[in-house]
């Protein structure tokens, strides 16, 4: 695979807390339009590698690469400003804003205005104010929630809090999304909707995504690709089929026992 | 015009013709309450948007109120005063060369304000890039504490802890109103604004703020600097109030003040911060009795055990985080007419 199909380039992360090695010598490599799974049991490093891409922690060892350009260490403002826009495990939205609000909080960095323009306010501020208002109003209605443009965040149903937290990604203009967990606290139903909600929102954004999950039947149907860690180590890659029947998979997940019956 | 703006200009003039009338004409000691309620009110919109809006647990108020204090009277002190109290250590050029005229009140007062903007900027950039929470209060608490040492000593620019007296009662309703509107237009702006929401995410969640691009360190920096122009243009005005200042006009106990009066209106409210503000002025008058009558100093013990009460049962404060606005007084009072209404059928 040449170097500039990738989109983002993983080499050799290691992250040490104290004495706690949460992550070892991570290797991966992801292309443009590539939709990648990465699942492992709970606690085996997949926030971790997250959250060394995002720039939240700088990894002790290893590089992140991101369309070629080395971002490791970054802070995570600028990391988004790339292009890379995240959503978390525990949904952090703010609450006491509106759904609205929350997706309009994406579109500021991007404002040309100044403070001054804003608070006199002049024209352009007001001209900006309202095209942010149409693309985040546009924004809610691809993700199905422009009924609920004007609710506080925080009283909106956990689906739909999921969604209001995707939509906020979006607003960045992500060329990479990272999904943290997204069916966490879902049942199969809502579970299977929502991956397929994430696969429509792949192909009208045109996105990369690259999406972290322990429950190993959610990703199975949508990620062509999915990689394994357990205890912050790499443990197998491939197709769901290949995932499925990988023995070191098995045993990370079930046992040894499992294995042996 | 839509019927509330015409409501506000019709509010404005209103405001402008009391202050008028109450300038010329009004009981001197409401007087004077009102403008401390309306100093107190300035100082309270600038603490709201760091504390309230940013979440961002600064203690420095009364540092910056005290610069402004100082740096207006520099400006406007008349010349043969400035020769008659600094008699110890000779008033340092340029400020011993010239003083403004009347004229150039507001330019003083701007100036007060700009020169806190310049203090937040030194003890803003180490202290909002590396601190938050307890810490980012711990930080501000000391820098106050720096500048009343700085005022008490550099005596060749403050006169020390004698205080400088005879400052001219330029401060007028039309003066403490007139700047309280304009900064509360401009802070009920910056938070209408992309730039509030932005500083309303970083109190909500930090770390998602910061994900979605948001330049954290900034957007605290720059409600750091407005509460610091609005407490630096407060401590000018109260300066120009009461004709004389001295080091420990506003030690901590101002940052006090104006905490209360913040929680008092509401957390992040700046019509709260501003009734707060001259609510607070008028119970202080108020409770004087208390000093008078029982130990002096009682006064205080009274309105700590206020604030106590205040956080036990009225966490939200007056307006919670709501904004006054017409249609709000609209929606109220509708309601209390058809609760009228209802109580009047069922007789």
């Amino acid at each position: 695979m040449g170097e500039n199909e990738l989109i983002l380039s993983l080499r050799n992360l290691t992250m040490r807390f104290g004495g706690l090695v949460a992550v070892r010598d991570f290797s991966m490599d992801i292309r443009y339009g590539e939709l990648v799974g990465l699942i492992g049991p709970n606690g085996a490093g997949k926030t971790t590698i997250f959250n060394m891409i995002t720039g939240h922690y700088t990894p002790t060892a290893g590089r992140v690469l991101f369309q070629g350009r080395d971002i490791t260490g970054l802070p995570p403002w600028q990391v988004a400003r790339l292009g890379i826009a995240r959503t978390f495990q525990n949904i952090r939205l703010c609450r006491e804003m509106t759904a609205l609000e929350n997706v309009l909080i994406s579109f500021h960095p991007r404002l040309r205005s100044t403070v001054f323009d804003a608070i006199l306010p002049s024209p352009r501020y007001l001209r900006e104010e309202r095209a942010m208002r149409e693309k985040g109003m546009e924004l809610l209605a691809a993700v199905g929630l422009e009924r609920w443009a004007n609710f506080r965040a925080g009283a909106l149903p956990y689906g739909l809090q999921r969604r209001v937290e995707c939509a906020r990604a979006l607003a960045t203009q992500p060329k990479l999304l990272l999904l943290d967990e997204p069916a966490a606290g879902m049942n199969p139903a809502e579970a299977a909707d929502l991956m397929s909600f994430i696969g429509r929102v792949r192909e009208i954004f045109n996105l990369t995504i690259f999406l972290i999950e322990h429950v190993m039947q959610v990703v199975m149907g949508i990620c062509p690709r999915i990689r394994v860690i357990d205890f912050g180590v790499s443990i197998a890659e491939g197709t769901p089929e290949e995932i499925k029947h990988n023995p070191k998979v098995i045993e990370a997940y079930l046992g040894e026992e499992a294995l042996r019956a | 015009m839509k019927p509330n703006r015409i409501l506000t200009v019709l509010f404005l003039l209103g405001l402008a013709l009391f202050a008028w009338w109450g300038d010329a004409r009004m009981d001197r000691l409401l007087w004077r309450i009102l403008n401390l309620g309306a100093i107190y009110a300035i100082a309270a919109v600038g603490y709201t948007v760091i504390n309230g809006i940013t979440g961002q647990f600064s203690l420095g108020p009364h540092g910056f109120m005290l610069l402004g204090a100082y740096f207006t009277t520099l400006l406007i002190l008349p010349l043969e005063q400035k020769r008659a109290v600094w008699i110890f250590d000779p008033l340092v050029p340029p400020f011993s060369q010239f003083s403004l005229p009347e004229s150039g009140f507001v330019l003083a007062l701007v100036a007060g304000g700009v020169v806190a903007v310049l203090a937040a900027v030194v003890v803003g950039v180490p202290a909002l890039r590396a601190l938050r929470g307890d810490y980012l209060a711990i930080a501000t608490l000391g820098f106050g504490e720096i500048i009343f040492l700085l005022v008490a000593n550099l005596r060749g620019l403050t006169n020390g802890a004698m205080g400088i007296k005879g400052i001219p009662f330029y401060t007028n309703l039309k003066w403490a109103v007139g700047a309280l509107v304009v900064l509360t237009y401009a802070a009920v702006r910056l938070k209408n604004s992309s730039f509030g929401r932005a500083l309303r995410a970083i109190r909500e969640d930090e770390l998602a703020a910061e994900s979605m691009g948001i330049n954290v360190f900034r957007h605290k920096f720059l409600a750091f600097m407005f509460s610091a122009f609005c407490a630096g243009v407060a401590g000018g005005l109260m300066a120009t109030l009461i004709g004389t200042i001295t080091p420990d006009l506003f030690r901590f106990f101002v940052t006090f003040y104006l905490l209360m009066i913040i929680v008092l209106g509401g957390l992040g409210s700046i019509s709260g911060a501003i009734v707060g503000g001259f609510i607070f002025a008028t119970v202080f008058e108020a409770l004087r009795f208390i000093d008078t009558a029982v130990v002096p100093g009682m006064r205080m013990v009274v309105f700590a055990l206020l604030l106590i009460l205040l956080m036990l049962f009225f966490r939200r404060g007056l307006f919670g985080r709501e904004e006054f606005s017409w249609d709000w007084i609209g929606r109220g009072a509708s309601r209390v007419w058809r609760w009228a209404w209802a109580k009047m059928s069922s007789f």
